[in-house]
């Protein structure tokens, strides 16, 4: 559809009585109300910002938790049977945890007087880290189960001693989880 | 009835409102809020929305009012603000999503004002303010912003991130409504003058 522009000139009346409209309406609202609702919506942004800040602050800590436990798991499938050494294997006539064995222990054992301290779930329950916190827990369990039964059965000391390392290294990643998630829930 | 742009205060009321002297930013607000609303209800259309826009644009206004360097009046300085706040309403997708529901962007704001000749009385033909009305939003803005306002095509068709073909266009189309809005009235000479 074509308009002629030049037709368009042929309104001269019209635009006078545009340009002859009223100028002015009564404001819909009178100053106080004005100022009361600037008020109100200044609260709001600053509620709106700190809100922000907070969700900012949740998903940094959650993925510094993250990466602790990605640091502390390894990225295998199966861990535990790979990282144990078997009774023929070479693994089994080297020692497995060169360092640090007491403090992770000790760290372990506050852990888990943490971790026990702790209710079952938090007070906000977030995907992420819930799903990691059940994997920990699952591995924990079947570490527990393990270390168990070799204890029953006697003997394999070395990998009943690399199992429970492991073990203590697993209660810690979960402790910094469960951290991680009770900060997340205590923000605003 | 003093238009927005031509709208000035006085050099010290100025200076204390930027203090943050309420008594100050009271009597700019009586000064400016009638012209700035008349001038949002011409570009957005009454209603909840031009409430929303102008509450905005004074909101704005007062954040902004220490920056004032008073180099043009003060309701000039207004009236750019608050054609931007307009524009940015008009451009939003919830007012395109809400002009689609009342019957798509080309159809004009109310139903009743569709057909004119036949459905509004001869009275109401010579209501300018219902033949504005009667224009989609984006149209309405670009008439009035180059009748009224003195807008050039260029300035409007940035203002909306287009070209000023875009603004000559809107601007022909919605001067062919206007007159089929008024032609029936002007035949009859019988209407009742602005």
């Amino acid at each position: 559809m074509h308009f002629d522009l030049e037709d368009s000139h042929s309104v001269p009346e019209i635009v006078q009585m545009l340009r002859h409209l009223p100028s002015e309406s009564a404001p819909p609202i009178h100053w106080q109300e004005f100022k009361r609702r600037q008020l109100l919506r200044r609260a709001r942004a600053r509620s709106a910002r700190r809100r922000q800040f907070a969700l900012v602050a949740a998903v940094a800590v959650v993925m510094i938790g993250a990466v602790a436990l990605w640091r502390y798991l390894p990225p295998t499938e199966d861990p535990m049977a790979q990282r144990l050494p078997t009774a023929a294997s070479p693994m089994a006539h080297r020692p497995i945890v060169p360092i640090a064995w007491d403090e992770a222990a000790l760290r372990s054992v506050a852990s888990e007087r943490w971790l026990a301290s702790q209710p079952a779930e938090p007070a906000i329950v977030r995907v992420g880290t819930r799903a990691a916190v059940t994997n920990l827990e699952d591995r924990i369990a079947w570490a527990d189960d393990t270390l168990t039964s070799m204890r029953a059965k006697g003997g394999e000391a070395d990998r009943a001693r690399a199992l429970q390392y492991e073990r203590d290294r697993l209660v810690n990643s979960l402790a910094q989880v469960r951290y991680a998630e009770t900060l997340a829930a205590d923000l605003p | 009835m003093a238009k927005l742009v031509q709208i000035g205060v006085a050099a010290d009321l100025l200076a204390q409102a930027c203090r943050g002297d309420e008594h100050a930013e009271s009597e700019i607000y009586a000064a400016v809020a009638p012209a700035t609303f008349g001038l949002i209800r011409r570009l957005v259309g009454g209603g909840a929305q031009a409430e929303d826009v102008f509450q905005d644009t004074m909101m704005t206004f007062y954040e902004r009012l220490p920056s004032f360097r008073a180099e043009a009046p003060i309701g000039a300085w207004l009236r750019q603000i608050a054609i931007s706040k307009c524009l940015m309403y008009l451009r939003s997708p919830w007012h395109r999503a809400r002009v689609q529901l009342d019957g798509g962007a080309e159809g004009g704001m109310n139903a009743e004002f569709e057909h004119p000749s036949q459905a509004a009385p001869v009275a109401e033909c010579l209501d300018v303010e219902h033949a504005l009305a009667s224009l989609s939003p984006t149209a309405r803005a670009v008439v009035w912003l180059f009748e009224v306002e003195g807008y050039s095509h260029d300035e409007i068709g940035r203002a909306f991130g287009r070209t000023a073909s875009f603004s000559k266009s809107q601007l022909a189309r919605a001067h062919h409504r206007l007159r089929a809005w008024f032609e029936p009235a002007v035949e009859q000479s019988a209407c009742t003058s602005i």
